[in-house]
């Protein structure tokens, strides 16, 4: 480790604190229907967009109404999606004339990993999808996915601050409200500043390039495979000209990461030069990925009356996400054990350490950094390959994503999860004094204790399930491409990341086939939407209650000792639930490394 | 046909969703 390397890290996270206190107060702003400096441009729009689609802003929702709304309109937006796929050969806006996306599976499963925030990519986009996909499929969805889970945690924040209402705000007002005056204007101004540093915007074909040395490369099917010839050798290709992908990129790498989407335009993601071409323009993209999370921590504060609870959460997420970078620092930055003897210290000629898999315009600070950030929300862009990385550099965005990516989160979602977190952390607090508990002046009672369970029971259930599966017959084995606890630590990865909507992926696993397509959907499904229902239900529960004030026994939630407690019971339920898969996977694969064996 | 199946799993998939928001709001009453 160095110090530029901390540094760096430091830095950024001095601009995620600098963000924090404006967006937050922003958002307080816009989801309270206060008066902000954008009215004048925006609230014109705003009527006229409930005029065309009969929407009644004053209208309040109860979470039923509220959930249903979501649900209808997540299901809309799905379906389209899976239309555009399947039919973009005969579109506009298609310069490389690609055809429909082949597999009807490979369809469903981008359908449903756009419209879940998870954005986990069986296609490579470059030679996948056209332009119009790319705009009105994904980029949109990247909108308004991060748009949904935002204005979930909002309505989750109204059902605590309101007493004995039956309603948490109206969606379709939320929705609108958030995308034209949270989401749009940064990422216009965002885009605009990622174009100043050299990410391309156009419509125009790819552009080729003639290769100043031939080369040779493998020659592969359509599938991927190698094509061997007869004497069992792989057939090699003569290569003179490269193409280079061009397309709307700048458009839609900032909501990519603005709104924890993380689905690349192409399939390097933020390693490739065209999304992310230099070092500010890598610091901006980790900034934009944290900034809403955790602002979201400020509006929480704000709209609840306790703005020091929501520096107390927002310490909890400091302290786990600090945890995590220095662990996943300090193994990267050290290499691998099994090159004793080899020079892996840093110097003016050498980045150091294990330089596998990782840009050398980001060196090993800013991809420890970008993994622990990308999986501690719901991001999973990526400007490094986690598969490179060494057992415990790997088991850092693994256990990340297993804590329900609740440090700072994804936008919306990590706020929310959070939230859960909190119900459980009281409770456990009321059981240690033998009371009923409280939040913030709400009764914590059996029906919020057994929602909060079925949030925290779903998530595992999806992910163990379909790992073992996997593990277990030969549909999910074959598709391994390291043996041992590596391959393990690949499909666990691979399903903890979809089910947590992340998107990351530890690679070296081929999921482009119809049971990893098949069964990644619904795991991408089922972590998102049977996890929203019962959080909306405890909203809608606790806007019901009467405001109890605190007394003598009331277990304070803006101290120290509450961020402790509520540290623990994450580590807990996620150490755990987990353990004994983790234990198979990158822990034993740590001891086998340290005992001379890699996988 | 494969194009219809999918977009009714997608259908089944939502109306169960709904179900699930009836069944949540059911444990309520029964506690």
């Amino acid at each position: 480790m160095t110090a530029n390397g901390w540094f760096q890290i430091l830095l950024f996270f001095g601009l995620v604190l600098l963000v924090t206190k404006p967006l937050g107060r922003f958002m307080t702003r816009v989801f309270n229907h206060e008066r902000t400096f954008l009215d004048p441009v925006l609230r014109p729009l705003e009527r006229l967009i409930y005029k065309l689609t009969w929407v009644d802003e004053k209208h309040e929702m109860s979470w039923k109404e509220y959930c249903v709304s979501m649900l209808l309109f997540s299901a809309v937006s799905m379906l389209v999606l899976y239309g555009l796929e399947r039919l973009q050969g005969f579109l506009p806006l298609n310069p490389q004339k690609l055809g429909a996306v082949s597999s009807p599976a490979l369809a469903f499963n981008t359908a449903a990993s756009f419209t879940t925030n998870t954005n986990w990519q069986n296609y490579a986009g470059e030679t996948t999808m056209s332009y119009l996909t790319q705009m009105a499929g994904l980029a949109y969805h990247n909108f308004m996915s991060a748009a949904v889970g935002i204005v979930l945690a909002i309505a989750f924040i109204r059902g605590i601050a309101r007493r004995q209402m039956k309603t948490i705000g109206n969606f379709w007002v939320d929705l609108v409200r958030c995308n034209l005056w949270v989401l749009l204007p940064v990422c216009i101004v965002g885009a605009l500043v990622l174009v100043s540093q050299g990410v391309v915007q156009n419509l125009k074909p790819y552009d080729t390039a003639k290769l100043v040395e031939p080369m040779q490369v493998g020659k592969v099917d359509p599938d991927g495979k190698p094509v061997v010839d007869a004497q069992g050798k792989q057939a090699m290709d003569t290569v003179t000209e490269q193409l280079i992908a061009q397309g709307p990129v700048a458009s839609q790498e900032i909501i990519k990461e603005f709104g924890t989407n993380g689905g690349g335009f192409f399939n390097a993601n933020s390693s490739h030069p065209f999304e992310n071409p230099t070092p500010l323009s890598n610091m901006l993209e980790l900034v934009a990925i944290f900034s809403l999370g955790s602002a979201l921590t400020y509006t929480l504060g704000q709209m609840t009356g306790s703005q020091r609870h929501g520096w107390a959460v927002w310490a909890a997420m400091a302290i786990l996400f600090f945890s995590g970078v220095a662990v996943a620092y300090w193994a990267e930055a050290r290499g691998n054990t099994l090159l004793a003897g080899t020079d892996q210290k840093g110097s003016l000629t050498q980045p150091g350490g294990n330089m596998e898999g990782k840009e050398v315009r980001f060196g090993i600070a800013n991809s420890a950094l970008w993994a622990t950030v990308t999986t501690d929300t719901s991001c999973g862009a990526i400007n490094s390959w986690h598969d490179s990385f060494t057992p415990i550099g790997g088991l850092v965005p693994l256990a990340n994503v297993m804590l329900s990516e609740v440090v700072f989160g994804g936008v919306g979602s990590g706020m929310y999860g959070m939230l859960v977190y909190i119900v459980i952390a009281v409770f456990i607090a009321g059981l240690m004094v033998g009371r009923t508990p409280e939040y913030l002046g709400k009764k914590i009672e059996a029906y919020d204790v057994k929602m909060a369970m079925l949030v925290v029971l779903v998530f595992p259930l999806v992910i163990l399930v379909f790992s073992a599966i996997s593990a277990a017959f030969n549909f999910g084995t074959s598709s391994i491409l390291n043996p041992g606890p590596h391959g393990l630590s690949e499909i666990l990865y691979s399903f903890t990341s979809q089910a947590g909507n992340n998107g990351s992926a530890f690679a070296g696993l081929t999921t482009n086939t119809p049971w990893y397509n098949i069964a990644g959907a619904m795991t991408m499904l089922i972590g998102r939407f049977l996890m929203i229902i019962p959080v909306l239900a405890i909203a809608g529960n606790l806007a019901e209650k009467k405001y109890v004030p605190p007394s003598l026994g009331t277990f304070p939630v803006t101290t120290p000792l509450f961020t402790v407690l509520l540290i623990g019971v994450i580590l807990i339920i996620g150490a755990l639930t987990f353990f004994p898969a983790l234990s198979l996977g990158p822990i034993l694969e740590h001891l086998l490394m340290m005992a001379g064996k890699a996988f | 046909m494969q194009d219809v199946l999918w977009i009714v799993v997608t259908i089944a998939f939502f109306a169960m969703c709904i179900g699930y928001v009836e069944f949540c709001d059911r444990i309520k009453c029964v506690q």
